[in-house]
């Protein structure tokens, strides 16, 4: 009677099939390219023409479309650090400043930004330029930077402060931070900041004078309790706008001789900071704060209303900008970015 | 005499203290029995020699362990700002800070004391207080919340979903005092609920509530282990054609189960509600046993007529298959001691002790008990000789035996095989379900998992750990950045929701300290302005409350990212990026740029001005002061400390190793072919260690579990294949028998990847169990069948009269196995209906195996073992035989 002994295929075959059932190998996923997330925060934006935006923010992020919002391209920044704020002055040429004094060219169109030297590391909130050649940066311990030949050396100075000081103002007082600038030309321009200080030269920095008194009264009483303001915008040399702490916005209709607060009409009243107001050359204008706030002056001189993004809005908005009276950009925490192209009838956010 | 026969004559002669003796051990282990606990105990569960259980252990106390319960509160209508919500939310959280075993300091809610904001008071002063000091009394107070969450960057989102509807309170459980039932109850009575309405629901989450649940639920497995009891005595009655048959594999059963369950005690062993499958396994083996034995006890007695030579026959003739299926099981089961996962240890060890003790209840006990029974009817035998089950077993061994049949088994098992391996590479390890699949999918713990996960993004945390080599280094600025920079790589993979850490804090703080303006909610520059920052928000609290950010030195903080589930290819995956992502910070400030090339590690690139420091990267010294960099393009690393380099990842692992705890490294380095040493200091202030929180955890468990899992395999078969070698004294007979079961291995294996149930710490003991499941079948038909062929004298008849007698039996016992188990399928805890499920299967592939493969490769490949066997027992009968004759004629 036959006998096999087909041990050794058998032996091979089980073999197989225990470490066939044995596996390994984790699947990589892909990561997720989003180019705009719910950690970015976004600090300011600027409107070039009715399609294309630039959007600045958090961790060195700069944000660019050309299709009004529908599509977004990352810019490369070389930069880790936060950009405060951008300047565009023609379609072209732009800077950004930033944390750590970073300042950054453009004069592509925003495709390629080049670092500046601005010799200091201090926080850059805001900049502001008037032409191809001159430009102001203002950033924290009251200093500001200009520069004469389109940012390639830049020059610190410091605002001065009031004159006369007790000693505990001048305590309060010192080298407080400066959150925005305007020049509308070489000489005139104004920087706003902390305490409601509100500067303004004539002489292009040589000399600064303070125009928050004329806001006292009207239950402030005391230059320390004015609030901060965190921006400002003339739209010619009388008529101008700063927003602020506790949702105040000053206004002067002749060149800051006279500042006062604007009225709100509002059901409950706004308690959060406004960070910008925007106005435009009617002197209507809309402006956005912290919690959400978006308030908005739709008549010359009413008084400003709560305005509706038609959604809830949960996190601080911090810059405001509208290159006519129909399209606008508002950009805020959560990565927020909104466009409107119809007044601010209806918002579209941007979701990357 | 054949010396099992004499064996089988003594156990009755000394039928008296064998009871006695088994009696009292009986006692003795039924009093440890009755003192079982139905107890989960979590540090049990986890690989405690697997270097992320040791960083859980050493953080879990205060950054936060695995046993997080999550409860969320949702309204359906308007916001949760309202003062009824708050205050709803303020009762919940004071009911969950009440809950046995809570760490009261590790409770993350608006409404607990921990939870704190920054408060700029009147004249500029700040300080961090408690977001809800006590319940609100009016709607502005509400109002007043709704401001604060919305601009803390800390609460808003983490514990306040981002559309208001919801508010999360999680509390984290110490390890030790884990009681999960009465976690499960008085949260319930506390926390759920009083706090439900038309308006609210609660919704709980987390690894204790959901081992609640099966507590709760596993008071149905009585329900189970009678239904399937009463069925199985229904069978057998039906089998036997009377009650004897059915008490006889109970007696075996119940013993086994006495002295296992007592054993488990004994060893200081809980019953985990999810290893309660197990012992019905163990007692189906038990019975299976029995059944044989009786089934041959009423065929000897059918033919003999004598009680007691069909007694002692039926010992003799099966003590040799039941003893080496015993063996095998427990042996096979003993293999899961080598997963360093002190649960499972515990597991195999008691296991397979229970196991052992059929010998004692089946081989031991089953003469005497014949002894003492009645014995059957010689009618009630002849009419189930003539019955409809041995009639169809009859035809099917027929037909099976044929040609046709034949041809047939072997072209069905290679398309099992064939079938089988197509879903073999959908079998993972660790969960492959995003909830929890140990329950079904619409239990209420999954809705409630599902419906946190949809609102906050995710809740499994998995912490990495930042540890500083000195005091203030979670102050440098640089190493805050990086925290958040990890945050944001690892926030890009799919599983992982959101993240936290001190950086979250820090911009936060920052921010609020600067009148809400956003643009100074960034780490500030120098550690003089991280430390004031963090003196402001800290000061206020006590370092038992800071301790969950932070150690009061600011020397160790961590990361924790929430991620979306536990599938074990996410952790595998998350945990691979964190490596991943650490490895290239670590390059990147060192300034290296590396590649590999021909099992070598050269640099390519070495940063001008290395991205740490602005400096350059604060080398050595001597390094220094001659001005020159340690490494140079195209030196090739070939030694990092003791560890050798060989490509990336072993240089990832050692500089994870090297730097763990030093900060000073040395390289050794191939240049222009001479070995050179370079001694580096690292640049960075802290290593990132992995990993504590549920992920880490599992992390460990599931890398265990994997790299044990072929070993297991391999030496879980090899087992059986040795107890097989000695049984047959041959080393076909394993491979003939092993076959069926890895077929079934392989179909099991296929099913678990089609039906998503992964290889976890839950699933492998049972899979491990089931590993030498159905050997017995296959013992009892070959021993049959060489018995048979000693008789018959070829090999059709044999096999055909091994299939219909032990084969009835097999076919019997795995049929009734079968329907019993399949009760499990009812169970609520989906666990255990798949797991159910899953042995029935088992056993129905394995049985079937042994019932056609293995007698049909038999009949074709007429294997040597089984004629070798029949002639060494046929000589040695012979000699028996002469040897008695002898004495005879002495005598």
């Amino acid at each position: 009677m036959p006998q096999t002994q087909p041990s050794g295929w058998w032996l091979a075959v089980m073999l197989a099939i225990i470490v066939g059932c044995h596996r390994e190998a984790p699947e990589d996923l892909p990561l997720f390219e989003r180019k705009i997330s719910i950690a970015d925060k976004f600090y300011d934006v600027r409107a070039l023409d009715a399609s294309r935006a630039v959007v600045v923010g958090y961790g060195g992020k700069i944000l660019m479309t050309e299709d009004g919002g529908r599509s977004w391209r990352v810019l490369p920044s070389g930069t880790d650090r936060a950009l405060y704020s951008v300047e565009f002055i023609d379609a072209n040429t732009g800077w950004i400043s930033g944390q750590d004094g970073v300042i950054l060219h453009t004069s592509d169109g925003g495709k390629t930004w080049t670092r500046q030297v601005s010799g200091t590391t201090l926080y850059l909130f805001g900049i502001d330029f008037i032409d191809h050649q001159r430009g102001w940066a203002v950033g924290d311990r009251s200093t500001y930077l200009y520069t004469a030949d389109g940012g390639r050396s830049w020059r610190l100075a410091k605002v001065g402060g009031p004159e006369r000081l007790t000693a505990d103002e001048a305590l309060l007082a010192q080298e407080p931070v400066l959150y925005d600038v305007q020049f509308l030309d070489a000489d005139t321009g104004w920087i706003v900041g902390e305490f409601g200080n509100i500067y303004h030269t004539t002489d292009g920095g040589k000399s600064w004078t303070n125009q928050q008194d004329t806001l006292l009264g009207d239950g402030i009483f005391d230059t320390l309790d004015l609030p901060t303001f965190f921006g400002v915008q003339f739209i010619d040399r009388l008529n101008g706008v700063a927003a602020g702490l506790e949702g105040r916005i000053a206004r002067t209709r002749d060149g800051g001789e006279n500042w006062k607060f604007e009225k709100f009409e509002l059901r409950e009243p706004i308690i959060d900071p406004l960070f910008q107001a925007f106005q435009f050359p009617d002197t209507t204008g809309w402006a956005v704060g912290a919690a959400g706030e978006v308030a908005r002056q739709a008549v010359v001189a009413a008084p400003w209303q709560r305005a509706s993004l038609g959604m809830e809005i949960l996190t601080w908005l911090r810059g405001v900008h509208f290159l006519d009276k129909d399209n606008g950009w508002i950009v805020g925490g959560y990565g927020l970015i909104l466009h409107t192209t119809d007044g601010g009838k209806t918002w579209l956010p941007s979701v990357g | 005499m054949d010396p099992l026969k004499r064996l089988g004559e003594l156990l009755i002669a000394y039928r008296l203290p064998v009871v006695v003796i088994i009696g009292v051990v009986t006692l003795f282990f039924g009093y440890h029995m009755l003192q079982l606990r139905l107890v989960t105990s979590f540090g049990e569960l986890l690989p405690q020699s697997h270097p992320y259980i040791k960083i859980h252990n050493r953080f879990s106390g205060t950054f936060g362990g695995a046993n997080n319960v999550m409860i969320m509160l949702e309204v359906k209508e308007g916001s949760i700002f309202t003062r009824e919500t708050l205050n709803k939310i303020w009762r919940m959280t004071e009911g969950l800070d009440k809950v046995y075993g809570v760490n009261h300091n590790q409770i993350d809610s608006i409404a607990h004391r921990t939870v704190r904001y920054l408060k700029v008071a009147a004249g500029g002063t700040m300080r961090a207080q408690p977001v809800m000091l006590e319940p609100l009394k009016t709607e502005e107070e509400a109002a007043t919340i709704r401001r604060i969450v919305h601009n803390a960057e800390n609460i808003y989102g983490l514990l306040v979903s981002l559309d208001d509807k919801a508010a999360l309170i999680r509390a984290n459980f110490i390890e030790g005092r884990l009681d999960y039932r009465r976690i499960f109850q008085e949260i319930n009575a506390n926390v759920v609920d009083p706090f439900r309405d038309d308006n609210t629901e609660v919704y709980v989450a987390g690894e204790p509530r959901l081992y609640g649940w099966v507590y709760d639920y596993s008071s149905e497995i009585k329900y189970i282990f009678m239904a399937t009891t009463v069925l199985l005595w229904v069978l057998l009655y039906l089998y036997f054609h009377d009650w004897r048959g059915a008490l006889r594999p109970t007696i075996s059963g119940v013993f086994a189960a006495v002295w296992g369950l007592g054993f488990i005690n004994l060893i200081g062993m809980a019953l985990d509600p999810l290893a309660l499958v197990i012992p019905f396994f163990i007692t189906a083996r038990a019975v299976s046993h029995s059944v044989q034995m009786h089934d041959r006890y009423y065929e000897t007695y059918g033919r003999t007529g004598n009680k007691h030579e069909a007694i002692v026959d039926a010992f003799a003739e099966l003590f040799v298959p039941t003893l080496s299926g015993i063996l095998t099981d427990a042996f096979g089961v003993l293999v899961v001691l080598l997963v360093p996962i002190i649960m499972l240890q515990k597991l195999a060890i008691s296991a397979s002790f229970w196991i052992m003790t059929i010998i004692v209840s089946e081989l031991l006990l089953n003469p005497i008990v014949y002894h003492y029974l009645e014995p059957p009817k010689v009618h009630v035998i002849k009419a189930r000789e003539a019955g409809v089950f041995k009639r169809v077993i009859d035809a099917a061994v027929a037909a099976l035996l044929s040609r046709t049949g034949r041809i047939a088994t072997f072209a069905v098992a290679v398309l099992a095989v064939v079938g089988s391996a197509y879903f073999w590479q959908s079998l993972v390890i660790g969960d492959p379900t995003s909830a929890s699949p140990i329950l079904h999918p619409d239990a209420p713990y999954n809705v409630s998992h599902k419906r946190i996960q949809e609102k906050f993004g995710g809740v499994e945390p998995l912490i990495v750990v930042a540890e500083g080599y000195d005091r203030d280094a979670m102050k440098e600025p640089r190493m805050l950045r990086r925290m958040e920079e990890f945050q944001r790589a690892l926030e890009r993979d799919p599983s992982v929701g959101y993240s936290f850490s001190l950086a979250d804090i820090i911009r936060a703080v920052n921010m609020v300290f600067h009148e809400l303006e956003p643009k100074w909610g960034v780490i500030p520059n120098s550690w003089v302005d991280v430390g004031g920052l963090f003196f402001i928000y800290f000061s206020g609290s006590p370092p038992t409350e800071t301790a969950k950010y932070v150690d009061a030195s600011y020397t160790t903080a961590h990361v924790t990212f929430f991620c979306k589930d536990h599938k074990g290819e996410n952790i595998r995956r998350i945990i691979h990026r964190t490596k991943q992502f650490i490895f290239g910070a670590q390059l990147q400030d060192l300034g290296l740029t590396v590649a590999e090339k021909g099992g070598q590690v050269a640099i390519t690139a070495v940063a001008a001005t290395p991205n740490w420091e602005r400096a350059g990267p604060s080398w050595l010294e001597s390094a220094r002061d001659t001005g020159e960099r340690p490494f140079k393009v195209g030196d090739v690393i070939t030694r990092l400390g003791k560890f050798p380099i060989t490509d990336l990842e072993s240089l990832q692992a050692a500089l994870s190793k090297e730097t763990a705890n030093k900060t000073v490294v040395t390289f050794g380095v191939l240049r222009n072919g001479q070995a050179v040493e370079e001694t580096v200091a690292v640049p960075w202030k802290a290593a990132f260690k992995l990993a504590g929180g549920l992920i880490g955890v599992l992390a460990a468990a599931n890398e265990e579990l994997l790299r044990n899992d072929l070993l297991m395999n391999l030496l879980g078969f090899g087992t059986i294949y040795f107890v097989l070698i000695f049984t047959y004294r041959s080393f076909a007979a394993g491979i003939y028998m092993i076959f069926p079961l890895l077929v079934a291995n392989g179909v099991v294996n296929a099913y678990m990847g089609a039906r998503n149930i992964g290889i976890n710490i839950n699933t492998l003991p049972i899979v491990t169990v089931g590993v030498g499941f159905g050997i017995d079948y296959a013992l009892y038909i070959v021993s049959r069948t060489i018995e048979e062929y000693r008789h018959l004298g070829d090999w059709e008849p044999a096999v055909h009269r091994a299939l219909t007698t032990s084969g009835k039996a097999v076919t019997f016992t795995a049929g009734s196995m079968i329907a019993g188990t399949l009760f499990w399928t009812f169970s609520r805890i989906r666990f255990d209906s798949e797991m159910g499920l899953l042995l029935a299967l088992w056993m129905a592939i394995s049985f079937i195996g042994s019932m056609t493969l293995l007698p049909v490769s038999m009949l074709t490949f007429r294997p040597r073992f089984i004629v070798l066997e029949a002639q060494r027992i046929s000589r040695l009968e012979a000699a028996r035989a002469r040897q008695l004759e002898r004495w005879r004629k002495r005598a």
